[in-house]
């Protein structure tokens, strides 16, 4: 860490506070692994946002989610009821990290490992921006990573997304112990009963990927399991007797490229992202037929 | 520059640089309790309570945490030097899952905080509580033992005037 | 597992020092406060090899704060070994201060002393060095041809007598056995002959490296450090420094773990210097990179093993080869190297022919150094594996297999005498081996007999399976290690006990304490042990070659022996009864005929009333055989055939470690020797770039298990009493380590029909192994995360 050179510091108790820090060149602080990790050289000054309510607070209202960006991954964890984020939340990083990365600054910086990105991508999350004015704006969270002039003129307040409760999802973490940075990550969401399915990949090259060719074609097999009436049976002949040539399609289709680190081939990890990715839309797809969700009559596994 | 903080129930003035992490901070200040075992967020022997919450001190810059409250090992037993256990710590030490102890003062802290919010957690919220606390010499073999016992001997162990 | 016959041997006494541990009351060196030290930071290579041709330190002297900057040209050029063993050393002494070559990325070029650690940090950054770069040479296996670069070309040379060929590359070698190979092999019926390979690993000790030095009110030289060899440390400093060894005392505080990287002089003649030139104290933490990068390993290996086997399951002969990658400096070279031999051979001891070969050669990569298992651990892998292939031909049960052939109690074995730890070795005759009931238990709990060769799947579809291996380790360096003890007594019934052995977590303070509190009558508590001070405790080698217990524990006996004498002689003067009426019991001395008197009265009497005496003994010991614990362990594994994954679902250790002295800790050292064993095999390996430097220094890059990471595991004790040792112990440190890598990979071949001849088993390596074979990849479920 360069030592050279104070940080100053702001502590605004009001998001007017914070938005005055930000216009005189201070930045939120987010946790701040990531920034203890890169070094403090180039800062000039950190607000913190644990007295800013807008940042730290979370709301339900009619199936919309709004968490704000100054809360840990552990706080979001225990408040928000069981959906996609939570799940990929659970178990990334260790514990003590948990209760300090926030997502505002986990979707700031987007490293390559991120478990928080690949799953509100694939839940269409919009962020709640504030200008060095005040002046707030929402943008969809993808068009955020695109473009860098919203990180530099623009900081986080909120994250919001829709989650009704009926769809079902899936993730996947690539690890190597429980406590790793993920080679790749892999988001599944389903929409009943259009049969909409969304798949989002993390850790590829681009840092993401929506793998649009690879939910075409599970999403025509899922249009026709919730069509009604598809039971087990229906499921194995789809699936189970074909798992290596699914695992095949799911491969060729994918498009997205992974990248080779730590030893480990891109190759093998397209290899596994297909498995995983063929995996997780069997399992949703069992869990709705154990469900009774389409009538098509479940089976106790 | 200057901040104040709220280690074990104490307030304390330090002077520190702006960049300093919390860990430095303690440790420069005569806490040593706080451990460095990695200081990249990674192996967990620097954690400390938060205002309740277990951190990486490492990975906690000093000057984001100016008047909170701050627990270390010590702060479990309220300064005494006398050989006197909490009840987390004694639990640890009757499972058997003291070695070398460069790692414990970690794992008990996320232990203690987790049985304040969970009193009677399962297996698996043991396992993913701790899983932040590596350990070289014991294998974990004795992790949920551990915090299953420190469970039963808290129950009925008053902590009225603790402020953390 | 409590033993009636005794009062505390074979009790889980609480370890002495776990309740000020926890605590954190204890300190650990880092945390010692020095008044106005010198902080040390090093400046590394950042190439692999090359000569130095101008150090520019012009802008780092500028740095305020910064008292001296040390490098080749204003140091000692003494050649010595960091090699923590003892005198005369079995490494070659090719290592300097500071050397005006660098041999890999991480060597030490200079070292910068500031009155802050972030001022010292800048400094160093300062540094400039211009290298003239050599080519480099990362292969091992190519070390020895003749045209690759040649690390050592100065006046290294070794210590004793051995072979040291640095002009080959080659830091040590060896070549030893008995009978005739070939005639061997041409009466087998069929040969096994495979290669097997193993990897660079960390330690991954908690407390990374740190030492201090401070001069006392006298001028002496106060070095305390994360050392498990005390002793070493003050004569190698002594030597390299030139400062006379009495002006030297070296403290070791609490240890937060070693497993063999701390027996290495790292940093120690360094802090000396620093206080030496300056005057003033100086302390030096290393990060957890400089640990992973400039501190030591386990040696990686290749271990090729040829073996003739009849259809009767006899071995007609047995070839090792092994060629170890020592890095660029020798450390610890000749000694792992004899020890995969003579820790492995011994084994199957109906050998008759049998030939072991042997190098290790330097490579411009980070060094290997001590390791618990110590090269057995490197044979194991390769020797269990051909045992699963030899009995799996043979149509017999490995377990079977094993139990037939191993040696047994009364036997001994051709390899003692022929090979010691870089010497001639010492013949002994085992005395006590339980190995087999151990094979037995094992077999029971991991369900052998309802999983081995069943093909069974989990319910997501994964590949089931089990695999076992065995193997021996050695109690202490027959005829080498030295331990002793002192004893005094108190007025009040207790005992000080000085000893030389080093604590360094694993629990040998408690042990020894058991050892004096069980031969005085005593309870524990009234032993007060104070261990590893150079200018207080007596001499002990240091915590290395599971030699705690049997060696160490045997200086303490015939220390608290002799204790028991003196007391017995007082307490007959104040009895006026005859010493052999005499015995201990409960704190007392008693007669025959119902007399007693306490041993707070006698420790009176001796010291204020007459024939004035202080009660107290000595002992010293080094033993004549080195007596091996015996382990079955036992891996249930399943495999994912789709991704490779390999997921340790069951992990069984059985031990003979001869009679338990302390139950908890004696598992303790299994449990966290297996699962370092398992992660070791699965997930831990140093990534380096085409430059050999490591790109994965740090935890979150180089993977060891946290709590949810591990199987089930069961560890047991199948004891037997070894005559020789104390309360009938031998050793536990170590012997843990060897088994989880073979019994995987024995169980992955169970499982998928795979063979893992390489560590570690990424998933990316077996799913690349099950595709070679062609076999079972059709899809499953999954799951399993």
């Amino acid at each position: 860490m360069k030592m050279e050179g104070e940080v100053k510091w702001g502590y605004p108790g009001s998001l007017e506070e914070a938005v005055s820090f930000f216009r005189e060149g201070y930045i939120p602080h987010g946790g701040g692994t990531t920034l203890i990790r890169s070094g403090l050289g180039a800062v000039y000054g950190l607000f913190t946002v644990s007295e800013v309510s807008e940042m730290r607070g979370f709301s339900v209202e009619k199936g919309r989610v709004v968490i704000g960006a100054g809360l840990t991954y552990s706080e979001i964890v225990e408040g928000v009821s069981d959906c996609l984020l939570v799940k990929a939340l659970s178990h990334a990083a260790s514990n003590p990290l948990r209760n300090r990365i926030t997502i505002g600054g986990s979707i700031n910086v987007f490293p390559y490992w991120s478990d928080a990105v690949g799953p509100l991508v694939a839940l269409g999350a919009s962020l709640r921006l504030v200008d060095k004015n005040g002046k707030s704006s929402v943008v969809g969270i993808e068009e955020y990573i695109r473009n860098r002039e919203f990180h530099r003129e623009y900081f986080i307040v909120s994250v919001e997304f829709d989650n009704n409760g009926k769809g079902r999802n899936f993730y996947h973490r690539e690890v190597r112990t429980h406590f790793d940075y993920p080679f790749f990550t892999v988001s599944i969401l389903t929409y009943p009963p259009n049969g909409e399915i969304r798949i989002v990949v993390t850790g590829v090259k681009g840092r993401y990927k929506r793998l649009s060719k690879v939910e075409s074609f599970f999403s025509g097999i899922a249009s026709e399991f919730w069509e009604g009436e598809k039971g087990y049976g229906w499921l194995v002949e789809k699936f189970k007797e074909n798992f290596a040539g699914l695992r095949e399609r799911v491969e060729n289709d994918m498009d997205a490229e992974f990248v080779s680190r730590q030893g480990v081939s891109k190759e093998y990890q397209r290899h596994v992202a297909g498995v995983v990715i063929r995996r997780g839309v069997w399992k949703i797809l069992l869990e709705a037929v154990n469900a009774g969700e389409n009538y098509g009559g479940g089976v106790n596994r | 520059m200057r901040g104040e903080f709220f280690i074990n129930g104490r307030r304390e003035v330090f002077d520190f640089d702006s960049k300093k992490t919390l860990l430095r901070v303690l440790r420069e200040n005569g806490y040593t309790e706080v451990r460095n075992g990695c200081e990249t967020g990674e192996c967990g022997a620097c954690v400390v309570l938060l205002e309740g919450i277990p951190v990486n001190s490492c990975q906690v810059l000093a000057a984001s945490v100016v008047g909170k409250k701050i627990t270390t090992i010590k702060g479990l037993n309220d300064g005494k030097e006398n050989g006197e256990l909490h009840p987390v710590e004694r639990a640890f030490v009757d499972a058997g899952a003291v070695q070398c102890g460069f790692c414990t003062p970690g794992k008990v802290l996320v232990s203690y905080a987790l049985l304040k919010k969970n009193p009677d957690p399962t297996r698996e919220e043991i396992l993913t509580a701790l899983d932040g606390n590596l350990c070289r010499c014991t294998g974990y073999t004795h992790t949920v033992e551990s915090v299953k016992l420190a469970a039963r001997y808290l129950k009925g162990y008053s902590e009225e005037g603790r402020d953390e | 597992m409590s033993n009636s016959r005794y009062d505390c041997i074979g009790e889980s006494v609480e370890k002495i020092d776990a309740a000020s541990l926890v605590s954190a009351r204890d300190r650990f060196t880092d945390d010692f406060e020095l008044k106005d030290p010198l902080y040390g930071v090093f400046l590394y290579s950042d190439i692999p090899h090359g000569e130095i041709e101008e150090i520019d330190a012009s802008e780092a002297k500028e740095v305020p704060g910064v008292r001296l900057i040390l490098d080749y040209r204003n140091t000692p050029s003494t050649l010595f070994t960091t090699a923590g063993q003892g005198f005369p050393e079995p490494s070659p002494y090719d290592s300097r201060l500071f050397d005006r070559r660098v041999r890999f990325v991480g060597d030490r070029v200079a070292l910068v002393a500031a009155e802050t650690e972030d001022a010292a940090r800048l400094a160093v950054r300062k540094i400039r060095v211009k290298y003239r770069e050599f080519p480099a040479v990362f292969d091992y296996e190519r070390a020895m041809d003749p045209d690759t670069p040649r690390l050592h070309t100065d006046d290294e040379h070794p210590a004793i007598p051995v072979a040291y060929l640095p002009d080959k590359n080659i830091a040590a070698q060896l070549d030893i056995g008995f009978g005739d190979v070939e005639k061997g092999f041409k009466e087998a019926d069929f040969i096994v002959d495979n290669t097997y390979r193993v990897h660079y690993g960390s330690h991954c000790a908690m407390e990374p490296h740190s030492a201090l030095c401070y001069f006392d009110s006298r001028g002496r030289f106060v070095i305390v450090s994360t050392t498990q060899v005390p002793f070493h440390v003050r004569r190698i400093v002594s030597r390299v420094l030139e400062i006379p060894l009495g002006k030297i005392r070296v403290i070791k505080p609490r240890i937060g773990g070693g497993f063999g990287g701390k027996q290495e002089i790292l940093l120690e003649p360094y802090v000396a210097l620093i206080s030496l030139r300056t005057g003033r104290s100086a302390k030096i933490t290393l990060s957890r990179k400089e640990v992973f990068v400039s501190g030591r390993t386990r040696h990686p290996m290749r271990v090729r093993m040829k073996m003739g086997v009849k259809r009767d399951g006899t071995i007609t002969a047995l070839f090792m080869d092994a060629l170890m990658n020592n890095g660029a400096y020798g450390s610890h070279g000749l000694t792992v190297l004899s020890n995969t031999g003579s820790k492995v051979l011994p084994l199957f001891n109906k050998i008759e022919n049998v030939r072991f070969s042997g190098k290790t050669v330097y490579t411009n990569l980070p060094v290997g150094g001590a390791y618990r298992g110590y090269g057995a651990t490197q044979g194991y892998f390769a020797f269990n594996q051909q045992l699963d292939i030899i009995s799996r031909k043979l149509g017999v049960d490995m377990p079977e297999y094993c139990k037939k052939w191993h040696i047994k109690a009364g036997e001994t074995s051709g390899i003692f005498k022929a090979l010691g730890e870089g010497k001639e070795g010492v013949s002994q005759i085992i005395k006590s081996c339980r190995l087999s009931e151990c094979i037995d238990v094992g077999v029971e709990k991991i369900g052998w007999k309802d999983r081995r060769g069943k093909h069974l799947k989990t319910k997501d579809g994964w590949a089931v399976g089990v695999g076992m291996s065995i193997s021996m380790q050695g109690s202490g360096i027959p005829l080498i290690d030295m331990a002793s003890a002192y004893m005094k007594m108190n007025e009040d019934g207790s005992f000080n006990l000085f000893s030389g052995a080093t604590e360094i977590g694993q629990g040998s303070d408690t042990v020894l304490s058991q050892i004096a509190a069980e031969t005085l009558k005593v309870p524990v508590d009234k032993i007060i042990i104070l261990s590893s001070d150079t200018d207080v405790t007596p001499f002990d080698t240091g915590a290395y070659a599971s030699s705690t217990t049997y060696v160490s524990g045997t200086a303490v006996l015939r220390c608290a022996e002799n204790m028991k004498r003196e007391i017995i002689e007082v307490a007959s003067l104040m009895l006026g009864i005859g010493k052999d009426q005499l015995s201990l019991e409960g704190g007392s001395v008693v007669s025959r005929d119902g007399k007693s008197v306490t041993y707070s009265d006698i420790c009176n009497y001796a010291m204020y009333e007459a024939n004035q005496r202080q009660i107290q003994a000595y002992a010293s010991a080094v033993m004549p055989e080195s007596p091996p614990p015996f382990i079955a362990q036992f891996a249930e594994v399943a495999v994912d055939p789709e991704t490779g994954r390999v997921k340790p679902l069951k992990f069984v250790s059985v031990v003979d470690c001869g009679n338990v002295l302390n139950p908890k800790l004696a598992k303790g050292q299994i449990d966290g020797a297996v699962v370092n064993g398992i992660s070791y095999a699965l997930t831990e390996e140093y990534i380096f770039d085409s430059h050999g430097r490591m790109v994965n220094s740090s935890f979150g890059n180089y993977k060891i298990f946290t709590a949810p990471d591990i199987p089930e595991i069961e560890t047991l004790f199948v004891d037997s009493y070894e005559e020789t040792g104390p309360y009938g112990a031998k050793s536990v440190g170590e012997i843990g380590i060897n088994g989880p890598a073979p019994a995987i990979a024995n169980a992955i071949f169970d499982a998928v029909g795979v063979r893992m001849y390489e560590t570690p088993f990424t998933p990316e390596r077996v799913y690349k192994k099950i595709v070679e074979v062609g076999g079972n990849s059709e899809g499953s479920e999954g799951g399993g995360e």
